[in-house]
């Protein structure tokens, strides 16, 4: 997932995240891939940024990528010099991953 | 130290778990009962059904999410017909030991609600390698889990001032805690717990895991179930699950990987189940410490 400006958007890119108006009403659902009647509606609705799928689970540049950070600083030091084992490693990246999305689920609750 | 120093603190350590109390008797009759051919069920279930604190606190968790039945389970007999004889026998073993280990510290260095919640995680981190590889009777695997660190309490209870220092250092120096005891006291948690398991006369596989859970290698009656608790273990660390002050996350035996069967690619299946484990087992753990 990443996060894209309007006028950087091109057909096909799939949307990432419900895009809504300020009144809440939905103007494009997640998953649709962009036409241009999308990037007409968005420019008009004063639309600046959303989320586009690219096929990463990151979400990179936001919030999640701060709770990713915040949750290695956490994890990481626990882990001592065991991390040259590929077992080891993976367990450390699923353990960063997973609490950063508790983080996140917190955060909106 | 000496080998003779570390020998008399075993003999005396060992002298005063041996002055413990006795299990509650119900475990250790059904226990003689499930090793006697001519015993039936109905038997069993009366041993259980007789004690009525512990058939009210086993059924409670029989009902629980822990098990998630849909229907209600109103008998001990029919609670075993659900859970079988090894679940029942696990299951009143979790019983009797909880409630008699004196966890009551609440601040500094060891605090018995961090200690069960990480016991809780290698439980939970357990029984979800286990349904993963599809070991049978996982709910056994659960009650291994929970009780792997009991040395930790028995050390607490009898060699506070000392057990508190290792964990100091453990904490200010970021190593596991059987590294330190090894180092300053000549045996670990792991040693303490063997006592305390053969005391109460635990079967062969929850002693080794309780032994062996640091050095896996080293168990050859029930080695793969070993092997399942030292990961748990690694995992439940990794997982924050109990924010102890020993928070280090203790290096993996590969040969215990190996013989676990898991696949590299299972580990993020195998934390996102020991996830939702760990929420049933704190509702198993808090009905047994509540009422107990």
């Amino acid at each position: 997932m990443t996060v894209k400006r309007v006028e950087d958007l091109a057909e096909g890119d799939v949307v990432g995240a419900d895009v809504v108006n300020a009144q809440g009403a939905v103007l494009v659902k997640s998953g649709v891939p962009l036409v241009e009647k999308h990037l007409r509606l968005l420019k008009m609705w004063g639309v600046e940024k959303l989320k586009v799928d690219d096929g990463t689970a990151e979400e990179h540049g936001g919030e999640m990528e701060a709770m990713l950070d915040a949750a290695e600083a956490e994890i990481k030091a626990r882990f001592g010099p065991s991390l040259d084992n590929e077992v080891m490693a993976e367990i450390l990246r699923v353990a960063v991953e997973q609490r950063a999305a508790q983080m996140s689920a917190k955060e909106q609750t | 130290m000496t080998t003779e120093t570390v020998e008399q603190k075993l003999s005396e350590l060992a002298e005063k778990v041996q002055r413990l109390p006795a299990l509650p008797t119900v475990y250790n009759r059904v226990t003689e009962l499930m090793n006697d051919p001519k015993s039936s069920a109905a038997e069993i279930g009366g041993v259980v059904a007789n004690d009525q604190a512990i058939a009210a606190r086993l059924l409670n968790i029989v009902n629980s999410s822990f098990y998630g039945f849909k229907q209600r389970i109103n008998t001990v007999t029919r609670a075993m017909t659900m859970i079988g004889f090894r679940g029942l026998k696990e299951l009143l073993l979790a019983l009797s030991v909880l409630p008699a280990m004196k966890d009551d510290s609440t601040g500094g260095p060891f605090n018995g609600r961090s200690f069960w919640m990480h016991a809780v995680g290698v439980a939970a981190g357990a029984r979800a390698a286990a349904t993963l590889l599809r070991i049978p009777e996982p709910e056994a695997v659960f009650t291994v889990g929970l009780l792997h660190d009991i040395g930790k309490l028995a050390e607490y209870q009898f060699m506070k001032e000392e057990f508190l220092v290792a964990l100091e250092a453990a904490h200010r120096d970021n190593r596991p805690l059987h590294e330190i005891e090894k180092e300053t006291l000549g045996f670990t948690h792991a040693d303490v717990g063997c006592l305390l398991a053969r005391k109460w006369q635990f079967p062969d596989n929850l002693i080794e895991a309780i032994s062996y859970h640091h050095t896996p290698a080293l168990a050859t009656k029930s080695p793969a179930q070993t092997a399942v608790v030292h990961l748990a273990d690694i995992i439940a660390r990794a997982k924050i699950m109990g924010d102890m002050y020993d928070s280090r996350v203790p290096p993996l035996d590969q040969r215990a990987w190996e013989l676990s069967g898991l696949k590299r690619n299972q580990i993020a299946q195998l934390m996102q189940d020991t996830e939702k484990e760990f929420e049933k087992g704190k509702a198993f753990v808090a009905i047994i410490r509540e009422s107990g």
